[in-house]
């Protein structure tokens, strides 16, 4: 432990609140704060989204030839599966939180070798581009998300300059759920695309 | 110059100055939503969003990241700092929840 259990606990005690606080906002967006026990906050994120079904179609022939297009097909009945995020607060805010993606049902880790496809993250940097968030980490080698704000991303090889006490006066776990939401649900549309005699199962960036 | 003519005018210099005056005076309450606390503050539709977080940040105590390093989100919407709270559409009363970027990806 890099901080004072009671400090901890206090600084646990006080995010909690603020979700308290804004619970009806955050359900309105999809996120139901299932259990909050020192030092651990679990919340189940429920997508919005309708699945589409993309359905390729030969379009007008360009210079080049037959063009073919993806036709968007909603199915508004259908959306991807809802997914656990546990959020660690050991040592916070010394450390910045831990999130881990869990199934709901279990709350086990979810991975994508058993789970693939089954959640997705976007950023749109920039330059307005789609930046995938949900990578692998290279110790855990379980899904993280590569953003500021979050312990996995600060502590990661690779972001050892970008340091979490740059930024922890002004982060705190709301805004990381807002992030996270932003990232894992508005940004994400689930697709089915058919290919030849198969469908394929995609976490697509949306708008 | 006849004396109807002159109080018209009066009358008229009167009315256009009062009109100028409240366009200029003229502000809106934007709530900003930092970190989970809430901040009202005052802005001229006019300016552009970024004057009005600078504010919001400034009265909040969030001066560790610059106001650039911010988003804005409208009910999950993200607005253009740049462009000014007319522009942007944004009434009195307004939520603009801010957020620190996450530059992330890399």
């Amino acid at each position: 432990m890099r901080l004072d259990s009671e400090v901890a606990r206090k600084k646990f005690e006080l995010e909690v609140e603020t979700l308290e606080r804004h619970s009806i906002g955050l359900r309105q967006r999809g996120c139901w704060v299932f259990k909050s026990e020192f030092p651990i906050i679990d919340v189940v994120l429920v997508p919005k989204h309708p699945v589409q079904l993309l359905i390729p179609v030969a379009a007008p022939a360009g210079p080049g030839g037959l063009n073919i297009v993806l036709q968007q097909n909603p199915v508004p009945f259908l959306s991807a599966r809802a997914f656990g995020v546990r959020i660690g607060l050991d040592d916070f805010d010394q450390r910045a939180p831990s999130v881990s993606f869990r199934d709901p049902w279990t709350w086990e880790p979810l991975d994508y070798a058993t789970n693939p496809n089954c959640f997705n993250g976007y950023h749109i940097d920039n330059q307005n581009r789609k930046v995938p968030v949900l990578l692998i980490h290279p110790e855990s080698k379980l899904p993280f998300l590569c953003m500021r704000g979050i312990r996995e991303y600060h502590e990661h090889p690779q972001h050892t300059g970008d340091d979490w006490m740059l930024y922890r006066g002004n982060m705190s776990v709301f805004g990381l759920l807002s992030n996270i939401l932003d990232a894992c649900i508005d940004r994400v549309r689930p697709s089915l695309i058919l290919q030849g005699i198969g469908i394929a199962c995609s976490m697509m960036p949306g708008e | 110059m006849s004396k109807e003519y002159d109080e018209r005018h009066e009358h008229h210099e009167h009315h256009e100055h009062k009109e100028h005056h409240k366009h200029h005076e003229h502000k809106i309450t934007i709530i900003f939503r930092i970190n989970g606390e809430d901040v009202r503050v005052e802005a001229n539709p006019n300016s552009p969003l970024l004057s009005a977080i600078s504010k919001a940040l400034a009265e909040s105590g969030n001066t560790g990241r610059p106001p650039e390093e911010w988003g804005a989100y409208k009910q999950g919407s993200p607005l253009d700092p740049k462009a000014t709270i007319e522009e942007l559409g944004l009434s009195d009363g307004v939520l603009i929840e801010l957020t620190l970027k996450v530059a992330a990806g890399g």
